[in-house]
């Protein structure tokens, strides 16, 4: 199980990774400790990336433990000039940099007669592949869709980082139930039935949606925050993040 | 997460929820609200301060003081305008909604109709706009603190509540008529100055920063502006669409917190059930928090006349009313009653102030407490004194003074319960009354004076060491007391006036109440030092200030009587013992033993004691008196009357029989006296034997430091040579040291002083480096002496201490008294005196000393020489 995407990683917020990296040029250990942290928390949008760009998971998953592994050697595929502020932007590039180094790696192979291409079926078994694309080797895989697995890895790193919290307070039933209310009050429903179903009054409840809210949101900030230079900036980031996915 | 077929959509946004979405949740939706929320004023991640030379040099026109708040919206300055010479508040909005082109326009269109919102209970804004990169409002300052602050130091009494709503409904209802919404009415919005006018900050700032038009992606979200818990339902749901209802209910909250300390949430209870408020103010405050805006009070003018009509007819109005509402709690009647009926203001209400009664009963109880207390102090020692100087068998009881000295508690304990009552009333009633100082001084007046009396009775304890070891502080001690003391009830006084300021009114930086406490306390020092002065002689039974009194403490067993005694550090310690028969000293020796002056309080038990075993010596003591040092652990000096009867000890069985004088003390000398009866057979008659010890220390004058010996004064009878030798006991005999031996013939009146003594072994005359360890010298009349000292081989047992022995020699006779003891190593040493007839007998040469026993030969009666 090793290859699992680490979208639940249990390590705690620190402050601003990314701005470790940026500042050491990832030559010192904290910048590779740093670099190395977010790599892991955002495996899941370089994998699918990959995934969409026409790999089978298995090789999706190969390929994202390579290229994790040359970004955290420095290896000088690393074209991208890191400066550019987001680790997002910087992450992109370099895995589209990584992509086309493999192909034409993929290339030479098959003029040596090398791999064949496995069948698109065999993927479809895992929950992962549901709704993926045909996958062509060829095709440009379009920006946004990597933005829109990142938005989503946010998303899930900031809900699980919400739901160990309050588990750990021993509030996780409550969450269970209160989550919904995160995409809104019409999401959520009657805040009656919430009240009744976890035995508070629909005041308490009331608040208890405020406070989930306000520790997600708090959440959500911290994680984009990691991956900015500027913790300015996040706000701008998040628009950018919501109007990704508002176009998915 | 894994949904299978049915493609779920957000009920939000109404489009298909990916399935791949963490949590099944529409993730538009999710991170929409997260990042809209975030800017809707509620940034729970801090945005860095701007650095004060950054906002100062963005305002040149302005001396920016300092940041004084932090907020949802921005930081808030204290700012100085030096050409009008008055205090402003600068609201800098947060520097990323610059960012926003609309919110320029929009903040300048709002702005400017905040500006002309002019209303004594509304914050004025003066000036706004764009400067640097700030967006920024110049206000008011408001010198004082927030409703949430002076919530916060203490719940609002209904009285305050009722005094302070109606105003807040005038501002609202000048500002809605204005057209401008508040949105955002919470306590932290509510400010009260220093003078007790309430004035509301941040007009319409909700508005400017929430209506996000430029960004549809927040705005349409539903995002709502103002803080949830004192926001009404429908600005919680369509933020856009509200009206002065929502401000109203807002202000409904705001009434409910201030009366019972608690928010409204849930299914909450009337006012009237969690606070002892009129049963129709819940009418009220239920209508302000309907959901339904349509069943609210229309206007915040209306909520003002709601609770005016409350306010003004409780009482005056008559029976009929109160009965109809079922009666009125206590609270209501009195002061509310007779406040002026509308537009009450706080600063109005100071003008019917009132004393505090508590206050005024605590000063005059604490007054009161002062007279039986000054009794006791001042007189009380000088009526005992009358006693002690000799006025007879007349001794006052203390009961009387006891009595007195409960009297001044009970005063004293009810001033200052009364004191800190008045307190609490003064800050309940938010500074409505008179004698907040007057409380203070009632309150901590006595229970600081009893700190204080503890805290002298410290410093004397001191003094008495002092007097020990350094004398020469003593005397700064008091006055080193007195500053201390005062520092720390100043300290305490200022935390109490501090700590019991009315809310709403910050402590006025003065503390003269505090000042006036402990100077008072202060004041009233020299008086207890003088109480304590005079009872301290008093209770130690000294009449020369704060020397120690001897501490002496004597114990019974049925072998001896033992005294303990501590002696002053440097001083020589002298124990006389004089023997008394039936009452009466005896001829027979008496006996002093001496011990040398140690750095450190010395402590010395002397015990009076029969020895066990006589150790069959001829005239061997049967009872002797022992000085122990007990600090080295050493006998300083043994004394054995010689020629005494054997006693029977009845110490312990007879106890009726001892007397025990109590030690008295005259300069410096002690007497302890304890009698017993010497046992003897049915015929014989009973005689009375004890002893007298004279405790005595003296400091030592320039004779340097003792040695053990012995020194005796004696008178040589008539035509007889007493001549002294160093003996030790050997088995039954007592052989003399050779060498160690002198003679002298006196005549028959003369006193004189011989003397055996152990020197240090330092050069005590001066004369050289000789070593004279010991030294037997006679001192007769005629300042005549013979002395010399001679080695011994080897050292002798330890002395501890100088024996002196006054004796009456007898012709024809020899006594030996012992200094000192032996061990297993080193014989005891003694010194022998004996009386020999000289022949021829003397008349006109009728005095010689000489060293050893060689007297000359003239006088010599044929008894061969000494060896």
């Amino acid at each position: 199980m090793e290859h699992t995407p680490p979208s639940t990683s249990n390590e705690a917020f620190a402050p601003t990774r990314w701005t470790v990296v940026l500042r050491a040029r990832g030559d010192t250990a904290e910048a590779k400790a740093a670099l190395g942290a977010l790599c892991e928390a955002y495996w899941q949008p370089i994998f699918r990336f990959l995934r969409r760009s026409g790999r089978d998971e298995e090789s999706a998953r190969e390929l994202t433990q390579e290229f994790c592994a040359r970004l955290l050697a420095g290896d000088p595929f690393v074209g991208v000039d890191p400066g550019r502020g987001r680790f997002r932007s910087f992450l992109l590039g370099a895995v589209k940099h990584f992509l086309a180094d493999v192909r034409d790696h993929d290339q030479r192979q098959k003029r040596g007669g090398g791999a064949v291409l496995e069948s698109l079926d065999a993927a479809n078994s895992t929950e992962t592949t549901g709704e993926l694309l045909v996958p062509d080797p060829a095709a440009v895989v379009p920006d946004e869709v990597f933005d829109r697995e990142w938005a989503l890895a946010v998303m899930a790193r900031a809900l699980s980082a919400v739901e160990r919290e309050l588990s750990s307070e021993g509030k996780g039933e409550q969450f269970k139930v209160l989550q919904p209310w995160l995409a809104g009050d019409a999401a959520g429903g009657l805040q009656a039935d919430a009240a009744l179903k976890l035995g508070m009054s629909e005041g308490a409840v009331k608040v208890a949606v405020h406070r989930l809210r306000r520790r997600f949101r708090e959440a959500v900030r911290s994680e984009v925050s990691e991956t900015l230079r500027d913790t300015a900036e996040v706000q701008e980031e998040l628009r950018y993040l919501v109007e990704v996915l508002s176009h998915g | 997460m894994n949904d299978d077929a049915t493609v779920r959509s957000c009920p939000e946004c109404r489009s298909p929820i990916p399935a791949d979405a963490p949590g099944a949740l529409c993730p538009k939706c999710v991170l929409a609200k997260a990042a809209a929320e975030t800017e809707a004023g509620q940034p729970e991640q801090k945005p860095e301060l701007p650095p004060l030379e950054s906002v100062q040099a963005a305002f040149p026109q302005l001396e920016v003081l300092g940041l004084i708040g932090q907020g949802g919206m921005g930081f808030v300055y204290k700012a100085r305008q030096p050409n009008l010479d008055r205090f402003v508040a600068l609201k800098l909005l947060w520097p990323r909604l610059a960012s926003d082109p609309a919110f320029a326009e929009r903040f300048n269109r709002e702005a400017r109709v905040l500006a002309r919102l002019n209303h004594p209970n509304i914050v004025a804004v003066y000036d706004f706009g764009c400067s640097g990169s700030f967006f920024y409002l110049l206000m008011e300052y408001v010198d004082g603190v927030n409703m949430r602050q002076a919530m916060r130091s203490g719940r609002f009494s209904p009285t305050e509540a009722f005094a302070l709503v109606p105003r807040i409904c005038d501002a609202l209802q000048f500002a809605h008529e204005e057209g401008v919404l508040h949105r955002d009415i919470k306590p932290e919005n509510i400010l009260l100055d220093t003078k007790g006018r309430l004035k509301i900050a941040d007009f319409g700032i909700a508005k400017i920063l929430g209506e996000g038009r430029g960004n549809i992606t927040l705005t349409e979200q539903g995002v709502a502006v103002g803080t949830p818990l004192y926001m009404a339902p429908e600005q919680l749901e369509h933020p856009q669409d509200v009206d002065q209802r929502a401000d109203i209910y807002s202000l409904g909250v705001v009434f409910y917190e201030m009366l019972t300390g608690e928010l409204p949430v849930g299914r909450f209870a009337p006012p009237s059930q969690k606070a002892a408020v009129d049963p129709r103010v819940d009418d009220v405050v239920l209508r302000t928090l309907e959901k339904e805006r349509e069943r609210r009070y229309r206007s915040a003018g209306e909520v003002k006349t709601r609770v005016e009509d409350i306010r003004s007819s409780v009482p005056p109005t008559g029976p009929h009313e109160t009965m109809a509402t079922g009666g009125v709690p206590p609270q209501l009647s009195g002061k509310q009653a007779q406040a002026p009926p509308a537009g009450i203001a706080i600063t109005q209400a100071n003008a019917a102030q009132s004393w505090s009664k508590k206050a005024i009963a605590a000063a005059v109880l604490d007054a009161l407490a002062l007279v039986p207390c000054g009794l006791l102090l001042m007189v009380f020692p000088f009526v005992h004194r009358l006693d002690l100087g000799g006025m007879g068998a007349v001794r006052f009881s203390f009961l009387p003074f006891l009595a007195l000295g409960l009297f001044s508690c009970l005063p004293a304990l009810f001033g200052a319960f009364f004191g800190f009552a008045a307190l609490n009333d003064i800050r309940r009633a938010g500074g409505e009354l008179y004698g907040r100082g007057l409380a203070l001084c009632a309150a901590l007046y006595w229970p600081l004076l009893v700190g204080d009396v503890v805290l002298l009775f410290g410093a004397v304890l001191l003094m008495k060491f002092l007097a020990w070891t350094a004398p020469g502080l003593t005397l700064l001690i008091l006055p080193a007391a007195a500053v201390v003391i005062g520092a720390i009830d100043f300290l305490i006084a200022k935390q109490v006036w501090r700590a019991t300021a009315p809310p709403g009114k910050p402590a006025p930086a003065r503390l003269a109440p505090a000042a006036v406490v402990c100077a008072l306390l202060v004041l009233s020092l020299p008086v207890l030092v003088l109480g304590v002065l005079m009872w301290v002689p008093l209770v130690a039974r000294t009449s020369s200030g704060f020397a120690p009194p001897p501490p002496i403490t004597t114990s019974l067993s049925d072998r001896e009587v033992r005294v303990e005694v501590t002696t002053p550090p440097r001083q020589t310690f002298t124990v006389t013992c004089v023997v008394l028969s039936n009452r009466v000293p005896v001829s027979s020796p008496d006996f002093r033993a001496k011990v040398g002056p140690g750095s450190t309080p010395g402590i010395f038990a002397v015990t009076w004691r029969l020895v066990e075993n006589a150790e069959g010596a001829p005239n061997a003591a049967p009872w002797e008196i022992v000085v122990e040092d007990q600090v080295s652990g050493t006998i300083a000096a043994r004394l054995r009357p010689e020629g005494l009867p054997a006693l029977t000890w009845t110490a312990s069985t007879q106890a009726r029989d001892i007397h025990l004088t109590s030690a008295i003390r005259e300069s410096n000398a002690f007497e302890v006296a304890r009698a017993f009866q010497s046992g003897s057979g049915p015929n014989e008659q009973s005689v009375d034997w004890s002893v007298r010890l004279i405790l005595q220390s003296a400091k030592i004058g320039s004779t340097g430091s003792l040695a053990g010996g012995v020194e005796t004064q004696f008178k040589v009878p008539a035509g007889q040579v007493a001549v002294f030798e160093v003996v030790c006991r050997e088995g039954q005999n007592l052989v003399a040291l050779p060498g160690l031996a002198a003679y002298i013939i006196a005549s028959p009146d003369a006193e004189v002083a011989g003397k055996f003594l152990c020197l240090p072994e330092s050069d005590p005359d001066g004369t050289g480096d000789w070593r004279r360890p010991w030294r037997v010298e006679i001192t007769g009349a005629g300042n005549k002496s013979a002395a010399g000292g001679f080695s011994v081989p080897e050292a002798v047992a330890r002395y501890g201490g100088e024996i002196s022995v006054l004796t009456t020699l007898q012709p024809e006779a020899e006594v030996v008294h012992w200094a000192g003891q032996g061990d297993s190593q080193h014989p005891a040493l003694g010194l022998r005196i004996r009386t020999l007839q000289s022949e021829p007998q003397l008349a006109s040469h009728n005095s010689a000393t000489g060293l050893g026993t060689n007297w000359p030969k003239a006088f010599s009666s044929g008894e061969p020489p000494g060896r």
